[in-house]
Order: structure tokens, then C-alpha cells, then sequence
């Protein structure tokens, strides 16, 4: 059994009378340490796959097994507590604590979690060990999205989430960023599971998921992954 | 137009998105709403509060005529008094009225009476007003008391002077009214019976009372009529009226009691003239009892005196009885045989009639035959006697012309014998033949000589020549004879010529041949004369014959007509003949006739006889018979009259019998009212003696009430004296203070969070406003938007406010301020101006807010209005400068720390409202604290005695002795502290004179363990011998300090600088002490205690009740006060200031939250994704809240904090403007309204917290992370 198992998942928003299907029988799964990319166009369905699986939002009909437990059914406070010890978040627009510097940043992520990873260690390993006493504004795009996914491993999550985490950043930083998560994937084992609609950078992953339509249209294993410098886009 | 219903569309978007706005943030909107409506609601609800107890107490006394003023006196008003007042310029009512205290029986409950008249009028609550003397309408505070209509209430009698003050003391309740007078419930006045203070009043027909004087005057003034009482001009007015009667009545008490001290005099002097009246009574007493003695043995004689006279009257009576009996039987014989001789006549009678009634027939038919009889004889008569008349007449007529015919013939000579007629008859007729031919020759003749005339032309022709013109021929002849005078004369003239010898031959020729013509000419004339003569002639024989004939022919007729006569003659002898045959034969019948008669005649006499006889015997047996009747009656009546007397006889025997029964028990009677009236004396003579001796111990007593009569003081007051319009009027002065201070500081909170409010919305709504732009709206397009969001809610909010301010809060304050009034409903009086004022501001603060924050936000360029506003920065705060204070923050507080003034603005705002809410509760807490410490501190820290009793100093001696010993025999007083207690009169500038209390102790030091003396903050005992010591309110009044003068005026007018020693702590009422050297110092006069404060063995509210009683008893008491009584009335003031204070706290807290929950919301909606961010971490909700509240609740620790600071001062104006003049709330609040207000305001927090936590765990994060904002 995969770590990750989403076994014909159904998610409806209802707006007023008409009903839309986010997710019409998603079905994938994806083994510990694998760094997924599930892509697709605007309005696939994908962010509610990825919302589903972090915990954020439950889906109406199906089983999404995480590490064999079935979270589809858990309550607010069982998910929150699932988010809390599971889940690391990296955001496309980054979501820092505007009034928190780098370092405390970090530390209000840890500091909810037992056995976090030292923060200042974290945000050395991003390469921000000379940033900690900033606060966000005083950063480029690329540092603060490298707080955020510090902020997101200082948890020791089981699973890193990116959503588009390179949708509001230029060329090479987000390159930089992918490179980042990559890495960290293959270092630390973490699952990671990257949301984009960009094909292009779909060959570094060990998995491709694609969703069109509210469906997986197709899961592509890659066996040869390739390095994140030898792809452009 | 395409270009204008694009514009239309675009209008209509814009509304939706309005409308949609609306709905998405209801709770704000709801929120601001929800803040104005309070802020106006406390606003427009306090300021019209005042002007509406003006209105409701005004309307009130103006409605029921409550008087200008009042002159009272309780000696009553004397003819003097009533002449000043008479002569008081300007007055336009002056009414006289009684009034006096009674207490309801077997209770100690005072009703004041009241006298029914022209002022002042009484609202009837039900029933109506009395009109009966024994007829009473009730105070309609009594029907809580269980009085009720028709319900008979007793007094217990009074007197004044030897007088009861009433015509009787029970009276039928007829009706419950309220009075103008008496508008406070708990201070209706004071009494000088049952505990001192009147409970009720009462009113009465002015003839139920018996008083000698009038009570009072109530007048009413021309120059004040129809002003507003409460108007400058009104009182300035009344000042100067009451100024004038107190000048006009400043010597009338000093000559009353001089004259008092007379009649006083007189009365003792009288009272010992009844005393020896008295004992001249007694020797009366015995004299009447010994001549009863005597009176009774007259009796006794005269009893048996009676008796026998009357035994013998009886008998009398019963022979007189017997006498009458044997009479009657007489009587009855008699009558028995008159009847049937009655009856007898009567038959007789009755066939007479009948007789004569046969007869009357028969003879009436006689008549009745005679009478035609006679008719047809006189018919008879009178034709015989017609007839014979006509034949007289016509045999005269006979006669007559017989005679007359004779005559005729007589005088024609011919024979009148009755037979020669015919034959005359003939002769005649042959004579008148043969004159008809001779007529015929004669007329010939004439006719000749007139045609011969004719042709002489003398006469004219004429057809009848036998009537011609005899003038005509006279004429002619006599002219014819004229002519053949003229003719001769000529002939004779002629012939005279001839004869003249002097004549000429040829005038003789001319003459002859003349005279020969002349000559001729007489021929001529001469044969025409003859003819003439000729005619006339023949004329006249012709007529000779003609009248020849007309004799003839009448007596012709003669003839004729005696021929005819007697042949008449020879009829009438006929007649007459006959006629005389007739009248033989009616003679005959006329004599049977005659006969006839008499016997009829006769048949009448004989009747009427026969009638007059029945005639009388009807009437003799009429006569008879009534005579009978009577006879019959009178027996009857005999009868009768025996019975009576039979009856009268034993009734007066009866009678007479009880008469002189009762005479004897009347005897018997007397006997035993003498032995008791002798046992009476002997009984009372002691008694009486002892009276006598008390009467003359009376009279002494007299003699000593006299030496301290009283000075009658009149009483003038206005209404700003009356104390309960007074206290009303102050009332809603107190709350135009207050309303002064707190609407404003309220209004300003919830004005300044709606203010922040709409700022934050507009800059919410960043995107959405450059979105429009972008669009192409026009500017006003889209600040009518955000001005229709704003102004929406304040209007709303400021109207609901507004109502709910007049109809809730306004009759909640005013009911409250009138409980102990009167008053159930107000008549609002609500100036339009507050409603606004409260209306415009609230439009200002969000309506204008929103127009001025879209517009600086529209002045800045599309492009940098659609980037978001970057979110604000981190910077480093001072705190992390202080390095070790900073370190040992845990990192949620660093966190906080950092956010708190990340945002100084809404800190700022938050710290703002958070305060304003804590200081209106602990202000709300604060006011019950300084109402509720007055008693506390009043009677227990600084007023120990139980009871203040005040007495006349100038009482006799031996009664003051008398009360002195009862004091000290007292086992009720556990300790006595005599003082000198005088009332006195400051004023004060733009306020109403207060009254001033001097209390001068004789023992200062020990004075002061019961009556303490002390500065009110530092505690420190004030000595009366460093100066005068007065009440802090009184210095607060007039800004007064040590050091300072007082000018205090004394009751008669004259004003005493005085100079202050120390401020003492008080809080009800004004206190001026002095020591005993100070006070005879300033007034000139030696020292005397007139009263005593008296500390009781046991402290209970019926213990000093009772003990009142005793002391009011006492004749030189004025006056006995609890204290806890008084305590009791300062009780009820708090107990209605409670309600504003619950009021305060529940719109204050209201406030709070409201305030609260809007900055929260701010603070949340402001930091979304933040608290989003750290939700998607995985913190749970308590966290996520608690992320927030750290800071809220820092800041509202720090705003309570500083709301502690302005609820003090808040505090401290409010309670300083809403006390009366005469009341000091001390400003000291308790530890536990610093705990209340912080508790509340917490707890509120806590809510609002609650609140925010429900609405965090439903926030979604997702799309709060997605959206770029």
C-alpha cells in the first residue's frame, strides 16, 4: 500500500443552485519520499486534491489514506491536529507573519509541534542563516518563500505541500525554489508533493499526476528524475 | 440612448453591489447601528428627561391652581391679618381657608385637613369631591393604605383652645385626590401630633371645621398670572411679593402675643369667677334636693285626692247612660206610628192626583173646541162690519154726486127732481143740434171777413181763418187807427194853411189838392177799420155759440151722470138689506157662543182649586215626612251617642285608672330618684369639692401657659418654598446636570467607534473603490456608495435611538425621580433640538467620515489603488531595546508585544473605547456607592444620637423642671447632650436661599462623640474653639474656605458675618456649629440649651418612634427627630437614583460590548490572513484566539486601567451636579466598583471573545490565503 492513497475521491462546491465538481473519482497514490508533481490546467481540481490532502478541506464521498489512516472522515480538530504534526505548507505567497522576523517566523511554526527542528538550523539549511532578524518586508520573493518552506520542514511534516510555490516568483528564484524542495525531498526523505500547472517542470518528479476535468487523466512514474538545472522553461 | 441606459445599468450594479455590501457585513453595519442608537439614545433619552419633569410638575400645578403663595399661621388669621392682606397691591385671588391636624383614631397617622374653596384644585383619582359636611375626599396615597370609597374614617378629636377643631370627627370617604400641594409623598409637612410628620391630607367642606380664624391665606398675583413658573421674570416677581408680606406682617406676631398675654388674662379671671359659681352650685344642689322631699309628700296628698273625685265621676257618668236608654225607647214609639200615618196620606194623595189629572185632560179639550169657535164668529164679524163700511162709503159717494148734479141742474134752472131726468136728457140734446148749425153759419161769417182781412192784407193768410192772429189784428187796427190820427192831424195842419192868410195862393192849392189826398187816404183807412170790426165781430159771435154749446153739452153729462147715480143708489139699498139679515143671524150664534164659555170658565176655577189642594197635601206630607227622617236620624244619633258614651265611659275609666296608676309609680319613682339624688350628693360632694380645688389648680396652671405663650409666626412662602414642587423643580435641575456630563462623554464613545469603523471600511474596500474607478464610475458615484453605507446606519441608528431615548429611558429616569412624587406619568416635554443635534452628529461621524476617507482614497491613482495595500511592516518596538525585559518575554508575549503597537491607531482606539465603557461602569457603580454611603456615613460615622428633641427655652420654669425630670426619669436615654439649635438663612448666589442649621453645644468635647466634627479625607477632629465649623456642602455651595466669612442670617432677618474655622464632613443638610463664647459673641445674647440629643439605651427604629411619641407628648416639645426616620426619607432618594444608576450600567454595558466586539472585529477582519496562516499551520482554534485576544486583552486591561481614571472624574461631576443643594455625595468610591467595573468590562471582553472564537473556527482559510487582497 502507498503512503498516499486517494481512493475515488468526490468533492462538489455548491454555489447557490449550480453545483460544481471539483473532483469527480480522483484515484492516485504515492510512495514515502517520492516528490510528486500533480499538474494540470487553472481549474483542474487540483488545489482541492491538495487541499484535501492537507487536512484543510474534506472530501463528500471516497478514502484518502495517509499512511493508513483514512482522513476523508476525520473532525475539525482531529484535521487540525493532522495539519499540526503532518502537514508543512508552502504557499505561492509565502504567508509570513509580516510583524514576525525570519527566525521568529519560523519559531511560531516549531513552536507548536514537539520535537521541531531547531529553527535558526532550519533557515541555515534554506541558506538564510544570515537573514534571521529580518522582518518579511525586508526580504526578496525568493528568501521569503525559502522562510516559508523552512517555516513548513521546522515541523518535521510527513508530507511538504506546495501549492504553485513558484507562481509569484521570477525564472531562476523559482528554479531556485524547486531546487530547494527537490533537495529537501531527496535529503530528508520528506514526501513532497508540489501543485503546478507549468508541464515543464514535471521530468524532476519521481511522479506525475495529471488532472484535467476533475479526473487523474494520467499517473506517470518516472524512474530517472531529472535535475532541476538540466530543465528550462 | 445607449449611452444613458448603460449609465442606468451601471447605477444598478452599483446599487446591487451595495446591497450586497450590506449583506455581507451585516454585522458591522449592525454594529455602528447598534452603537449611535445607544450614544442617541442616552443623549436625546437624558436631555429631555429635565425639561419633561418641568413640564409634567408645571402642567400639574397650573392645571390645579396651586396658589403663588401661601401666609399661614397657626393661631389662625384675625381680622388684622385679613386687612393687610386685603390691602396687598396686585393680588387677583385672595382665598381664605381652615386647616388643622388630626390623627386617624387608635393609629399614629397624621391627616392634614384641608378646607374645600377656590385654591387649590384636587385631581379626583376616583370618586368625587365632598359635598356634605360629613363628607371627606382622602389623600389618594390612602388607598395603599386599604382605605376605599364610602368607607367611614374617625379622627380622633382635637381641640384648639377649648374648641373641638371639627363639627364631628367621622366622615364618609367620598373621594381620593391628589393635591398641588402636596406633590411629595414622604413630605407632606410636620405636625405637633403623633410622631411629627403628616402623612395625609384630607378635605373637607369649609363648614366641617370649627375653627374661630381662617388657617391660612393662599393668594394668587395680577403680574405673574399666566407666566412660566419656572420663568427668571416669575420668581424675580414672587421675590419681591414675598419681600412685601414679610415687611407687612414683620410686627403682627409681637402684637398678637400681647394681646394674648391680655386676653389670657381675662380668661384666668373668668375661669376663678366659675370656680366660686361652683361652689354656689353645690349649696344649690342640696337646697333642690330638700325640696323634693317636700314636692314628693304633696303628691302623695294629691294622689288620694285624685282617686276619690275620680270614682265618683264615674258613677255619674254611668246614671247619665241609663236616663238616655229609657228616652230612646220613647223616641221609637212615636216615630213607629208617624210612619204609618205617613203612609196613608201618601195613598189619598196619589188618587187625588190621578182625579185631577182626568179633569185637566177633559177641560183642556173644552178649550181647545171654545177657541175655534170664537175664531170663526170673529172671522164672521169682521166681514159683516167690512161690508157694511164698503156699502157707507159708496152711498155717500152717491149722494155725493147726486147733490153735486143737483147743483148743476139747479143752476142750469132746470128741475132737479129725480124723475124729469130722461126727459130733460132730451131736451138738451135737440138744443145742442141747433146750435151746431148756427156754429156752422157763424164760422162762415168768420171765414169771410178773414179772407176779406187776408186780402186786405192785413193779416197773414192763415189755413183756419177762424184762429187767426188776433194781436196781428190788433196790431193792424190800432196801427190803422194811428195812421188816420197821423192823417188828420195832417188834414187839420192843412187846413190851417189855408186858413193862414199869409199863405200863399199856391201853398193853398198844394194844400187842397193835399187835403183832398188825405181825405181819401181816411176813406181808405175808414172801409178797412169796418173791416176789421166786421171780422171781430163775426169772430165773436162764432165763440158766443161754440161756449153755447160746451154748456149744453156738460149739462148733458150732469144728466147722464145723475141717471147712472140713481140707479147705484137703488143696488146699495139692496145691499144693505141683505147685510143687516147677516148681523142678525151672527148675533143669535154669538150668544150660544157666550154661553158656552162661562161654563168652560167655570171647568178651569174648579180645577185649580183641585190642584191647589193636591198641591198642599204633597207638601203637608213632604213636611211629614222629614220630620219623621229626623226624628228617625235623631234616634239613630241617640243610639249612637249612647254606645260612645258607653265606650268613653270605660275608656276613661281605663284611663283614669293607668293615670292614676302612673301617678303613684310617678310617686314611687320620685321617692327612689330622691333617695338616689340625696345618695349622689352625698357621693359627689367630695368629688366635687376636689373638683373645685383642681380647677383652682387649672387656673394657676393657666397662669403659667400664659407667661410662655409662644410668638404666633406667620409662615410666607411661594412656591420655590413649597417642598415638594421645590424638590421636584431641583430634580429635574439635577438631571439637566447630569445630562450635562454623561449623554456627552456616551455619545462621544460610541461616535468615535463608528468613526474607526468606517475608516477601516474604506480601506477594506481599497480594491473595490479602484475597481470602480477603473470602470470608469464617477467619482460621486462611488462615494455616494460608501456615504449611503455610512450615513444609513447612523440614521437609522440615531432615530431608533432617539425614539427608544423618548420612550424608554425618558419615562424610565422621570419614574424613577418621581417615585416618591405624585407623578405616574410624564407629560413629555421634548425639544426637538437634542433629536438633532443627536441625528446630525451621528450623520457627521460616519456619513461625512466615510465621504472624506473615499475621497482621499480616490485621490490617489487607479493603478496604486488596485495593489494592495502592502500589509504593514514589522519594525522592532522599544521594548526589545531593554534587552533583559524583552528576553524573559515568553515568545507569545514578544508576539503580542510587537502586534499591540504594530497598530498604534486601533491600539489606541481600543484602549479609547475599552476605557470610555469602564469608566461608565465604574461611574454607574461609583453613583451607588456616594448615594449608598450617605446614610452609612451620615448616621453611623458621624450623627450617633438617636434622637434630636427640641424645646421652647421659654417655657415656664417648672415645666421646663417638669421635662428635665422626665428626661432624667427616662430609663430609655442612655445619655443626654444639651445644645442651642436655631434655623438660619444663607444665601446662595444663582441658587435658592438654603436653610441653615446653627447647633451650638453646651459641651463641646462630649458634644462632639455624638455630632462628630472632621475634615472629610484626612479624618482630623475639628475644634469648635479655633471658630465656626461648617458643613462641607455649604462651603462647597459658596467656595468657602477656613479663614473665610459666612453670612448667615438669623431668623429674624439680621445677617451675622461669620468667620470659618473648618470644613466638616456632612452630607445631608447644611450645619453651621458654633461654640457657646462665639455665639454670644456674634448675637449678642446670653447662652440657653434648647434642645437635647439624645442617645438611646437601644438602637431600633422603634425604640426612638416610641420615644418620639413621649417627648411630642410633653407641651414644651417642639419637635422630636429620629434619626431614623430621617435616615428613612434619604433611603427612598437612593432607592430611585439606583434605577438611573441600573440605567447607566445597562447602556454602558451595552456600549461596552458593542465597542468591543467592533474593535475585535476590526482587529480580526484587519489580520485575516495572518490568523488564516497560522490555522492552516495547525493551530487550533483556542490558539488562533488566543493568538488575537492576548492583545485585546492587554489592551483592555491597560483601557480599564485608564477608565479608572475617567470614571473618577466622571464621577465626580456627575455626582456633584446631580445632588440636591442640600445633600454633599462623597465623591470616595469603594474597592469593589474598581473590581465591578474591571469584572464587567472583562466579562464583556469575554463575550465579544466568545463571539470572535465562533466566528474564527468557521473562517475559511483557503480562500482567506488565496485571495491576493
Amino acid at each position: 500500500m502507498a503512503f498516499i492513497e486517494m481512493i475515488d475521491c468526490h468533492k462538489r462546491y455548491h454555489m447557490g443552485s449550480t453545483t460544481i465538481v471539483a473532483n469527480n473519482g480522483i484515484d492516485f497514490g504515492i510512495e514515502k519520499g517520492e516528490f510528486t508533481v500533480i499538474v494540470g490546467p487553472s481549474g483542474a481540481g487540483k488545489s482541492t486534491v491538495l487541499n484535501i490532502l492537507g487536512g484543510m478541506d474534506t472530501c463528500d464521498e471516497g478514502q484518502v489514506l495517509v499512511d493508513g489512516r483514512d482522513i476523508a472522515r476525520l473532525s475539525q480538530r482531529d484535521l487540525t491536529t493532522y495539519r499540526r504534526l503532518s502537514i508543512g505548507f508552502v504557499f505561492q505567497f509565502y504567508n509570513l507573519m509580516p510583524n514576525l522576523t525570519t527566525l521568529e517566523n519560523v519559531e511560531l511554526s516549531a513552536s507548536i509541534v514537539p520535537g521541531a527542528k531547531d529553527p535558526e538550523l532550519v533557515l541555515q539549511q534554506v541558506g538564510l542563516g544570515h537573514r534571521l532578524d529580518n522582518f518579511p518586508a525586508q526580504l526578496s520573493g525568493g528568501e521569503q518563500q525559502r522562510v516559508a518552506i523552512a517555516r513548513a520542514l521546522a515541523k518535521n511534516p510527513k508530507m511538504l505541500l506546495a501549492d504553485e510555490p513558484t507562481g509569484a516568483l521570477d525564472y531562476h528564484t523559482g528554479k531556485e525554489i524547486l531546487k530547494l524542495l527537490q533537495q529537501t525531498c531527496h535529503e530528508t526523505g520528506t514526501t513532497v508533493i508540489v501543485i503546478t500547472h507549468n508541464q515543464a517542470i514535471t521530468p524532476i518528479a519521481d511522479r506525475i499526476i495529471e488532472i484535467n476535468d476533475a479526473k487523474v487523466r494520467r499517473i506517470t512514474h518516472n524512474e530517472k528524475p531529472l535535475s532541476i538545472d538540466a530543465i528550462e522553461w | 440612448m445607449p449611452a444613458r441606459s448603460n449609465k442606468l445599468r451601471s447605477k444598478r450594479a452599483l446599487f446591487l453591489d451595495i446591497r450586497r455590501e450590506f449583506a455581507k457585513s451585516i454585522t458591522r453595519f449592525l454594529s455602528i447601528l447598534i452603537m449611535i442608537a445607544l450614544g442617541s439614545f442616552i443623549f436625546v433619552g437624558l436631555y429631555v428627561t429635565g425639561p419633561t419633569m418641568r413640564k409634567t410638575v408645571l402642567t400639574f400645578v397650573e392645571k390645579n391652581n396651586l396658589q403663588d403663595l401661601i401666609v399661614a399661621t397657626p393661631f389662625g388669621l384675625e381680622s388684622a391679618d385679613k386687612v393687610l392682606l386685603a390691602a396687598l397691591p396686585g393680588v387677583s385671588v385672595l382665598d381664605y381657608n381652615y386647616r388643622t391636624d388630626v390623627l386617624i383614631q387608635d393609629t399614629d397617622r397624621v391627616v392634614r385637613l384641608e378646607g374645600l374653596s377656590v385654591l387649590p384644585g384636587y385631581e379626583l383619582v376616583s370618586g368625587r369631591l365632598p359635598d356634605k359636611a360629613s363628607e371627606i375626599a382622602l389623600d389618594a396615597e390612602m388607598l395603599t393604605a386599604g382605605f376605599a370609597l364610602d368607607d367611614v374614617i374617625r379622627f380622633t378629636p382635637e381641640q384648639f383652645g377649648d374648641e373641638d377643631v371639627l363639627e364631628q370627627f367621622s366622615f364618609t370617604v367620598t373621594g381620593f385626590v391628589l393635591s398641588p400641594e402636596y406633590l411629595a409623598l414622604d413630605n407632606k409637612g410636620s405636625a405637633s401630633i403623633g410622631n411629627g410628620k403628616v402623612h395625609y391630607f384630607g378635605v373637607l367642606l369649609q363648614e366641617s371645621f370649627n375653627l374661630e380664624n381662617h388657617s391660612l391665606a393662599r393668594l394668587q398675583f395680577d403680574d405673574v398670572s399666566g407666566l412660566d413658573s419656572y420663568s427668571d421674570l416669575y420668581k424675580t416677581r414672587m421675590l419681591a411679593h414675598v419681600d412685601e408680606l414679610d415687611q407687612v406682617f414683620a410686627s403682627r406676631p409681637e402684637i398678637r402675643l400681647k394681646r394674648y398675654q391680655r386676653e389670657g388674662l381675662a380668661e384666668i379671671i373668668s375661669a376663678e369667677g366659675d370656680l366660686t359659681e361652683a361652689e354656689q352650685e353645690l349649696v344649690d344642689a342640696r337646697q333642690k334636693l330638700l325640696d323634693a322631699r317636700a314636692d314628693l309628700d304633696q303628691g302623695l296628698l294629691d294622689y288620694e285626692e285624685g282617686k276619690t273625685t275620680f270614682d265618683q265621676e264615674i258613677r255619674d257618668a254611668r246614671a247619665k247612660i241609663k236616663d238616655g236608654e229609657a228616652e230612646l225607647v220613647e223616641a221609637k214609639a212615636k216615630l213607629d206610628d208617624g210612619w204609618s200615618k205617613l203612609i196613608d196620606g201618601e195613598q189619598e194623595l196619589a188618587d187625588g192626583r190621578k182625579a185631577y189629572e182626568e179633569g185637566k185632560d177633559e177641560l183642556e179639550e173644552a178649550e181647545e173646541q171654545l177657541e175655534d169657535g170664537r175664531a170663526q164668529l170673529d172671522a164672521a164679524q169682521a166681514e159683516i162690519d167690512s161690508q157694511h163700511q164698503a156699502l157707507d162709503l159708496q152711498r155717500v159717494e152717491v149722494e155725493s154726486g147726486l147733490q153735486a148734479i143737483n147743483d148743476g141742474l139747479a143752476q142750469a134752472g132746470l128741475s132737479t127732481a129725480d124723475d124729469a131726468v130722461d126727459s130733460q136728457i132730451l131736451l138738451v140734446q135737440g138744443q145742442i143740434s141747433e146750435l151746431d148749425v148756427q156754429i156752422l153759419v157763424a164760422e162762415q161769417v168768420v171765414q169771410d171777413a178773414a179772407q176779406a182781412l187776408v186780402a186786405a192784407g192785413y193779416v197773414p193768410v192763415s189755413e183756419d181763418p177762424l184762429v187767426m192772429d188776433d194781436l196781428a189784428i190788433e196790431q193792424a187796427a190800432a196801427k190803422l187807427t194811428a195812421d188816420k190820427d197821423l192823417l188828420e192831424e195832417q188834414l187839420l195842419e192843412l187846413e190851417a194853411i189855408l186858413a193862414d192868410e199869409l199863405a200863399t195862393d199856391e201853398e193853398k192849392l198844394a194844400a187842397e189838392s193835399e187835403i183832398a189826398a188825405v181825405e181819401d187816404q181816411i176813406t181808405v183807412i175808414n172801409s178797412e177799420l169796418t173791416l176789421l170790426s166786421n171780422y171781430q165781430q163775426a169772430k165773436a159771435t162764432s165763440a158766443a155759440l161754440v161756449e153755447a154749446k160746451a154748456n149744453l153739452t156738460t149739462l148733458l153729462t150732469l144728466l147722464q151722470n145723475k141717471s147712472t147715480l140713481l140707479a147705484a143708489q137703488a143696488q146699495l139699498d139692496a145691499g144693505q138689506a141683505q147685510l143687516d139679515q147677516g148681523q142678525v143671524e151672527l148675533d143669535a150664534q154669538m150668544v150660544l157662543f157666550n154661553a158656552n164659555y162661562e161654563d168652560y170658565e167655570a171647568g178651569v176655577a174648579e180645577l185649580a182649586a183641585a190642584r191647589k189642594k193636591l198641591d198642599e197635601g204633597t207638601a203637608e206630607l213632604a213636611d211629614a215626612r222629614a220630620e219623621l227622617e229626623e226624628g228617625q236620624a235623631e234616634y239613630d244619633q241617640g243610639l249612637l251617642d249612647l254606645e260612645e258614651a258607653r265606650q268613653t265611659l270605660a275608656r276613661e275609666q281605663a284611663k283614669g285608672l293607668q293615670e292614676l296608676e302612673d301617678a303613684y309609680q310617678d310617686l314611687l319613682d320620685g321617692e327612689k330618684e330622691y333617695e338616689e339624688g340625696l345618695a349622689e350628693y352625698n357621693d359627689q360632694l367630695p368629688g366635687a369639692r376636689e373638683d373645685i380645688s383642681e380647677g383652682k389648680e387649672e387656673i394657676s396652671d393657666a397662669r403659667r401657659q400664659l407667661a410662655r405663650l409662644k410668638v404666633p409666626d406667620y409662615t410666607i412662602q411661594d412656591r420655590y418654598k413649597d417642598p415638594g414642587f421645590f424638590q421636584f423643580i431641583e430634580n429635574s435641575e439635577s438631571m439637566d446636570f447630569l445630562s450635562y456630563i454623561f449623554p456627552v462623554f456616551f455619545f462621544l464613545i460610541a461616535l468615535l467607534v463608528s468613526l474607526t469603523t468606517m475608516t477601516r471600511m474604506v480601506d477594506e474596500q481599497r480594491l473595490q473603490i479602484g475597481t470602480l474607478k477603473a470602470l470608469s464610475y464617477s467619482n460621486w458615484d462611488i462615494v455616494s456608495k460608501y456615504l449611503l453605507y455610512g450615513s444609513l446606519p447612523s440614521l437609522i441608528g440615531s432615530l431608533l435611538g432617539m425614539v427608544a431615548g423618548h420612550k424608554i429611558l425618558m419615562p424610565t429616569v422621570f419614574m424613577a425621580y418621581s417615585s416618591n412624587f405624585i407623578f405616574t406619568e410624564a407629560i413629555p416635554d421634548l425639544p426637538v433640538i437634542y433629536s438633532i443635534l443627536a441625528v446630525l452628529i451621528s450623520l457627521l461621524c460616519t456619513g461625512l467620515v466615510a465621504l472624506m476617507t473615499t475621497y482621499t482614497s480616490l485621490r490617489e491613482n487607479v493603478a496604486s489603488l488596485l495593489r494592495p495595500k502592502a500589509p504593514k511592516a514589522g519594525t522592532r518596538i522599544l521594548l526589545e531595546r531593554i534587552t533583559p525585559v524583552w528576553k524573559r518575554l515568553s515568545f507569545h508575549s514578544k508576539v503580542t508585544a510587537r502586534n499591540i503597537f504594530r497598530f498604534k491607531k486601533r491600539m489606541m482606539m481600543t484602549i479609547l473605547g475599552v476605557s470610555g465603557c469602564a469608566a461608565l461602569i465604574f461611574m454607574g457603580f461609583g453613583i451607588r456607592d456616594s448615594i449608598g454611603s450617605i446614610i452609612p456615613k451620615q448616621y453611623g460615622d458621624l450623627f450617633r444620637y438617636d434622637t434630636l428633641v427640641i424645646y421652647d427655652d421659654e417655657a415656664d420654669p417648672a415645666d421646663l423642671n417638669a421635662y428635665q425630670e422626665l428626661l432624667n426619669n427616662d430609663s430609655r436615654i442612655s445619655q443626654l447632650y444639651p445644645a442651642r439649635i436655631e434655623q438660619g438663612i444663607i444665601a446662595v448666589p444663582g441658587k435658592l436661599d438654603q436653610d441653615i442649621t446653627l447647633v451650638v453645644p453646651a459641651d463641646a468635647a462630649q458634644f462632639t462623640e455624638i455630632n462628630v466634627l472632621r475634615s472629610r479625607i484626612l479624618k482630623q477632629p475639628l475644634q469648635l474653639d479655633q471658630g465656626a465649623v461648617i458643613s462641607e456642602k455649604m462651603a462647597l455651595l459658596l467656595g468657602l474656605r477656613a479663614g473665610d466669612t459666612l453670612d448667615y442670617e438669623d431668623p429674624d432677618g439680621r445677617v451675622h458675618p461669620i468667620t470659618i474655622g473648618g470644613v466638616t464632613e456632612n452630607y445631608t443638610g447644611h450645619y453651621l456649629y458654633l461654640s457657646i463664647a462665639d455665639y454670644e459673641d456674634l448675637f449678642g445674647k446670653p447662652y440657653r440649651p434648647n434642645s437635647n440629643y439624645v442617645v438611646l439605651n437601644q438602637q431600633d427604629p422603634d425604640m426612638a418612634s416610641s420615644f418620639s411619641r413621649t417627648m411630642l407628648d410633653q407641651e414644651i416639645v417642639f419637635s422630636s427627630i429620629s434619626s431614623y426616620s430621617t435616615s428613612e426619607t434619604v433611603h427612598k432618594l437612593m432607592a430611585s437614583m439606583n434605577i438611573i444608576v441600573l440605567v447607566i450600567l445597562i447602556a454602558s454595558s451595552l456600549l461596552a460590548i458593542v465597542v468591543l466586539y467592533n474593535l475585535t472585529n476590526i482587529n480580526v477582519s484587519e489580520r485575516i490572513r495572518e490568523l488564516s496562516t497560522i490555522m492552516v499551520l495547525g493551530f487550533y482554534p483556542k490558539e488562533v484566539t488566543a493568538y488575537v485576544y492576548r492583545e485585546t486583552m492587554t489592551l483592555t486591561a491597560i483601557g480599564i486601567v485608564t477608565g479608572f481614571g475617567f470614571g473618577r472624574v466622571l464621577h465626580y461631576f456627575v455626582i456633584s451636579s446631580m445632588a440636591p443643594s442640600n445633600v454633599l455625595l462623597d465623591p470616595y468610591v469603594w474597592w469593589s466598583t474598581y473590581a465591578l467595573a474591571a469584572a464587567f468590562t472583562f466579562a464583556f471582553s469575554l463575550v465579544v471573545m466568545l463571539i470572535m472564537h465562533n466566528r474564527l473556527k468557521r473562517v475559511d482559510m483557503v480562500s482567506a490565503l488565496k485571495a491576493v487582497e
